[in-house]
């Protein structure tokens, strides 16, 4: 038996992690990639920087951060990267996720095990204890997420040795599972149409270094190459990070996820059951339906499609007054 | 922190005056921004990422242990746009004429019948591989991968040190000395356009399967490694994976009717193309050596019957001995009927008897070196040698003159080099990477190697040499001079 405020905690534990983790990951691939292109081109190593706020789920224009207010210096790319390391009024920043993480954890510490417990709070502890003022140069930053994400790996590596896989297990598995295929949806809605204009000239080193950034800040670049090899193909890659049935970013992947662990819950109301039947048909759009999907002038309206319907599930698995 | 410059060769970063040159002024200012604290922060974070992710080398009967990082030093070494395009120019011109000259070896012989080369020199070579006369490797293409190794001299001109035309090493270093520079200094790149190097796997598998036989719709691409004791097995497993293919064994091949397949938990899977990195020699125990257990009985059979492409063909090593290098101003010639873009250091060889002598009667002046000797092993350097160590050398070189060639010590091009808190002038080469697939594609940028020690000409990993990125500028941004 599981009480609906433990599972909306443990939800938001594996949500939060989940969101920490992207968050450094990509924090790290947008350094390098607007290092890689600034000398080249000013303009679109900017929007690296802007693509992360747009990426984050729930980003709206008033809640964007303002990265100038961070204290140090005049570094465009550094005040990014501190910004969403280690400053705790960034709402998506690394930091604000795992203190989020770590609230939830701490509200339902009984059921989980001393090892997960343990190793969030070193993380939190860790990272919290940076002052962004303390930052003075790009190399302690990318130290700090270097360490950050050992940490956070660790955590989940707890998680996953530790925690038998009962309810609870269940609920934390399908808010990571939710957040994780959300950032797939977002990551592809936001750079998308950027990478429009550089298909025309696939032999430009941008061309390249666009899509490698956008696999890379979705983790899949190396499961990519083992699948189709180097060469960056627009239509290869929206199927990949759509469809791909094993690769564990695919929304494809996410959404089996999904109702593999709802299948677990004991939860058997309305709620529960409409989100079953979204994600059922969402898998079978994702599993039949991919030329439709990947048409041209499709993609970007099923995207938004997918999103709408993930949002739904999670009205329905998140709020505890549907929760029996 | 102080700025040494080169004392006699060319600077490559500072002109004679002391001024950094227009390319490298962004770099030489952003540079004297940075304390030594947080530059020696900045090295040992390096130090650690490259030992997480495996990036070392092996070195062979090292006491210290197996595994070492290649030392890497953070300043870059800037190739403006204009420059590159000359050297892009005469290394294509290079390639084109080495895979020609190979061609015509292993075909008609036509130039050894004008008397372009001696026979003897050329068919006494042992990467001369006669089982394979009169087979053409597919698209007649031998050389899919080559890294001639570059110096300046005195005024700066590049000149060709030596070809690589088996398995030349390197370019993981080259992507990672990119990656970690931009991740340790990233204000580095501020100033200026900076070609990316990062899509090297995406040119080689590119140019790897248009050799693909049938087309490459029927089987696989493979790297091929003798595994992990390897002095370069990080960069086979570094190739592997960034190209999103197999890396196997020779054990883990097969050959069946001609046909080569490679063992998976599904079943045997057919082989289109080999990106090998065994030398000729332990390909086959079959074709080559009989006690090689690195390579796979029939491979040669199944190259030979076009089942299977190898890169590169085995036998290009003839190409790059260094007995066959002073002639490749003439094979150009030959060949292309054009002079060469980029020159060569004048060689003496020991093939010749009155060159031998000449080599003898001047040790002292002179680089001499094995024509089968690589990784600067085997090779006296007579200027800094001691007359005992003449003596014994000579006495070698007697046994059998043909194996040795001799060149005048050429000044090497220096570059500011951080080490002990300041920077100091250090000499060094540069290897960039050439590949040979539906065209000749150059990747922009290379493997710059450094001599640590002061005075030292030996750049190599294995006897205490450097390396750093290479920038070769975009000449359409920021309109950097050259």
């Amino acid at each position: 038996m599981l009480l609906s405020r433990v599972a909306n905690s443990l939800y938001w534990v594996g949500r939060y992690l989940e969101r920490a983790e992207n968050a450094n990951r990509h924090v790290v691939v947008a350094s390098e990639f607007a290092v890689e292109l600034e000398g080249i081109t000013e303009k679109i190593a900017y929007k690296e920087w802007q693509s992360l706020i747009a990426s984050m789920p729930s980003a709206k224009t008033e809640s964007v951060p303002d990265v100038k207010k961070v204290p140090v210096g005049s570094d465009e790319a550094l005040r990014y990267m501190v910004s969403f390391l280690v400053d705790a009024n960034n709402p998506y920043s690394v930091v604000s996720s795992l203190g989020k993480a770590r609230e939830n954890a701490r509200a339902v510490s009984e059921t989980i095990t001393s090892e997960i417990t343990t190793n969030l709070n070193e993380s939190h502890r860790q990272l919290s204890a940076v002052k962004p003022s303390s930052i003075k140069d790009p190399g302690i930053a990318q130290d700090i997420a270097s360490k950050t994400h050992t940490s956070i790996l660790t955590t989940l590596g707890a998680v996953e040795h530790t925690l038998t896989r009962g309810e609870g297990w269940n609920y934390m598995k399908i808010g990571e599972a939710l957040e994780r295929t959300q950032r797939t949806l977002f990551v592809l809605k936001t750079r998308l149409p950027g990478l429009k204009e550089w298909e025309k000239d696939s032999e430009n080193p941008l061309y390249y270094a666009s899509w490698r950034s956008l696999l890379r800040s979705l983790a899949s670049q190396e499961n990519y190459r083992l699948e189709h090899g180097p060469k960056f193909e627009r239509d290869q890659i929206i199927r990949f990070l759509l469809f791909h049935p094993a690769t564990p970013r695919s929304v494809f992947c996410g959404v089996r996820r999904m109702v593999g662990y709802l299948n677990g819950m004991s939860d058997s109301g309305p709620a529960s059951q409409e989100a079953k039947r979204r994600l059922g048909k969402l898998a079978a759009q994702l599993e039949f339906e991919q030329d439709e999907i990947v048409a041209e002038d499709a993609v970007m309206p099923f995207l938004d499609h997918a999103m709408s319907e993930l949002y739904q599930v999670h009205e329905s698995v998140s709020n505890p007054m549907r929760l029996r | 922190m102080k700025w040494t410059t080169g004392l006699t060769g060319f600077d490559e970063a500072f002109t004679p005056d002391g001024n950094p040159r227009p390319h490298y002024k962004s770099v030489v200012q952003a540079l004297g921004s940075l304390t030594d604290e947080q530059i020696q922060y900045r090295g040992k974070l390096h130090e650690i990422s490259a030992r997480n992710q495996g990036i070392t080398f092996n070195v062979y009967g090292s006491d210290e242990g197996e595994e070492r990082v290649f030392p890497f030093d953070f300043v870059p070494r800037i190739i403006p746009a204009k420059e590159w395009s000359l050297l892009e120019r005469g290394l294509i011109q290079r390639t084109t004429a080495i895979n020609l000259f190979l061609l015509d070896v292993y075909g008609e012989q036509k130039c050894l019948k004008d008397g372009l080369l001696p026979y003897e020199l050329v068919l006494s070579r042992t990467d001369f591989r006669r089982e394979l006369q009169n087979v053409v490797p597919p698209h007649k293409v031998y050389t899919h991968v080559v890294g001639s190794d570059l110096i300046r001299d005195d005024k700066g001109a590049y000149l060709v040190l030596e070809d690589n035309c088996r398995c030349p090493s390197g370019v993981s270093y080259v992507v990672q000395n990119r990656t970690a520079l931009q991740r340790t200094f990233p204000e580095l790149f501020k100033k200026l356009p900076v070609r990316p190097v990062s899509n090297y796997a995406d040119l080689l598998r590119e140019s790897l399967e248009f050799i693909a036989p049938r087309g490459g719709t029927h089987g696989l691409t493979v790297v091929l490694t003798p595994g992990r004791a390897n002095s370069a097995y990080f960069e086979h497993s570094f190739l592997a994976r960034e190209m999103g293919v197999l890396l196997v064994e020779g054990s883990d091949l097969i050959v069946e009717d001609n046909y080569v397949y490679v063992r998976t938990t599904g079943g045997k899977k057919p082989v289109d193309v080999i990106y090998r990195r065994i030398d000729d020699e332990f390909l086959d125990p079959l074709s080559f050596r009989k006690d090689s257990i690195l390579g796979v009985p029939g491979l040669i059979n199944a190259y030979r019957a076009g089942n299977v492409a190898l890169a590169n063909a085995p036998g290009a090593g003839v190409a790059d001995d260094k007995a066959v290098y002073p002639f490749i101003p003439d094979i150009i010639k030959y060949f292309l009927d054009e002079d060469p873009i980029i020159g060569q250091v004048p060689t003496y060889m020991g093939f010749r008897p009155n060159e031998f002598q000449h080599i003898l009667d001047n040790l002292e002046n002179l680089v001499v070196k094995q024509t089968d000797g690589a990784g600067g092993y085997g090779m006296l350097m007579g200027p800094q040698s001691t007359k005992a160590e003449r003596e014994e050398y000579a006495a070698n070189m007697k046994k059998d003159p043909g194996s040795y060639i001799a060149q005048p010590l050429v000044q090497l091009s220096a570059h500011p080099t951080y080490l002990d808190g300041d920077y100091k002038a250090r000499m060094l080469d540069f290897r960039p990477f050439v590949l040979y697939g539906d065209r000749i594609k150059i990747l922009p940028g290379g493997l710059t190697r450094v001599a640590l020690k002061e005075g030292s000409y030996v750049v190599n990993s294995s006897q205490g040499g450097g390396s750093k990125d290479t920038w070769v500028l975009d000449s359409k941004k920021k309109g950097v001079k050259s």
